[in-house]
């Protein structure tokens, strides 16, 4: 006896249109400014010196 | 040149001049001569230290005042290959002595004891030439040999020319350390080529408008009062970005009983605020001529720069005090 249990057809198909989605878009320019402005915060000058005299702040002859 | 640097500790600066350091360290009131600051570590560990590169040199002359605690541990390296090569090092024992050692452990020298009282400032000072054979070593105290070396005092690498050095506190816990009056030079030149000996370093300040006011200032009323703050402020600043625009300030006069002038450095913390490039350069003006240091071309990270003159340009001679208290000095856009 034949049995035939299941049957099914494959079919290979193309939709008619095909959505694109565009999640983000951007341009980068390089650029570079008319001006570039200078910063100074801090100026000052350090001087080298020798350190110029000794000093002897105490000198004494006990006397008893 | 002979003079390399110098550094006085007296503007709050210390960040942005000194690139290598572990641990944390401030400025501090507690100074040698009761005016400016040093640069002080109030809390730390005995491997803490700050260093600095120099330019390459094959004779060095270190020189700072120091105040810590008589505890034993290296004090000072030099360094050469870029920094990859511990040369000589220099150990304050137990006692007072001081050791002269090739890299961190071969003992060349040492000094008498009682040479560091503990507790005080002692003004120190170290002379390296880096050879196999000739190298030479020498360390001071308060301008007084201490110990010294010759021989072979080069511990590996490739390059004998050192580049870079660090200055250690020794000890461990909540104790003030403090160093002060620092310079570095080299054997070059016919000035400032040897042991400078016990020197001090003044900081002048802008005090008032010089010849030239081209900036603009922001946070501040003048352009003077822009760039004196101490610390610095990234809020008070001067701008220009026309080349040519110069900013000249008068500056507070050297102490009274000062005598002799071994060099001056410029100091200028500086950056840009936009991109493209953006130059700089400071100014200064003795005996009614404007001359310049080195142009710089500036980042927009705020950085400091430095530049020395052994000689007043006007004189091609010594910088005299008068010289010093006449100096109008400043920036111009480049």
């Amino acid at each position: 006896m034949d049995v035939l249990n299941e049957e099914y057809v494959e079919v290979i198909t193309a939709p008619a249109v095909i959505p694109r989605s565009l999640d983000g878009e951007y341009v980068e320019v390089v650029t570079i400014p008319t001006v570039t402005p200078r910063t100074v915060m801090q100026f000052y000058i350090e001087v080298i010196t020798p350190v110029p005299v000794a000093s002897i702040e105490g000198w004494g002859i006990p006397i008893n | 040149m002979a003079l390399l640097y110098t550094d006085g500790f007296d503007v709050g600066d210390f960040a942005l001049r000194w690139p290598y350091s572990s641990g944390t360290y401030t400025t501090s009131t507690t100074t040698r001569f009761g005016t400016g600051m040093s640069v002080s570590q109030v809390n730390g560990f005995s491997s803490n230290f700050i260093g600095k590169s120099i330019t390459p040199s094959a004779r060095i002359f270190l020189g700072f005042a120091m105040n810590m605690l008589l505890v034993p541990g290296t004090i000072i390296k030099t360094y050469t290959d870029n920094g990859a090569t511990t040369q000589i090092s220099v150990t304050l024992n137990s006692g007072g002595s001081f050791s002269l050692v090739k890299g961190t452990s071969t003992v060349l020298a040492t000094s008498a004891a009682g040479l560091y009282p503990a507790g005080s400032w002692q003004y120190i000072e170290l002379c390296v030439a880096v050879n196999s054979t000739t190298g030479y070593c020498e360390l001071r105290v308060n301008g007084g040999t201490a110990v010294s070396f010759t021989g072979n005092t080069r511990n590996g690498g490739t390059s004998t020319l050192v580049d870079r050095f660090d200055i250690y506190r020794t000890s461990a816990g909540t104790e003030s350390n403090y160093w002060d009056d620092l310079y570095v030079c080299d054997n070059t030149g016919t000035t400032n080529n040897t042991f400078l000996g016990d020197i001090q370093v003044q900081t002048l300040l802008p005090n008032g408008a010089g010849a030239s006011t081209q900036f603009t200032p922001t946070g501040a009323a003048t352009n003077w009062q822009a760039v004196a703050d101490v610390p610095y402020s990234t809020s008070t600043y001067n701008s220009a970005s026309t080349v040519g625009n110069r900013d000249l300030y008068t500056l507070s006069d050297l102490n009274a009983a000062t005598g002799t002038v071994l060099g001056i450095q410029t100091n200028m913390i500086i950056n840009k605020t936009s991109a493209g490039t953006a130059n700089l350069k400071a100014a200064i003006q003795s005996g009614g001529t404007v001359y310049y240091d080195p142009t710089i071309a500036l980042s927009t990270t705020t950085t400091w720069t430095g530049a020395v003159r052994e000689v007043d340009p006007a004189t091609s001679s010594a910088w005299t005090v008068n010289g010093v208290n006449n100096l109008q000095a400043g920036t111009e856009v480049a």
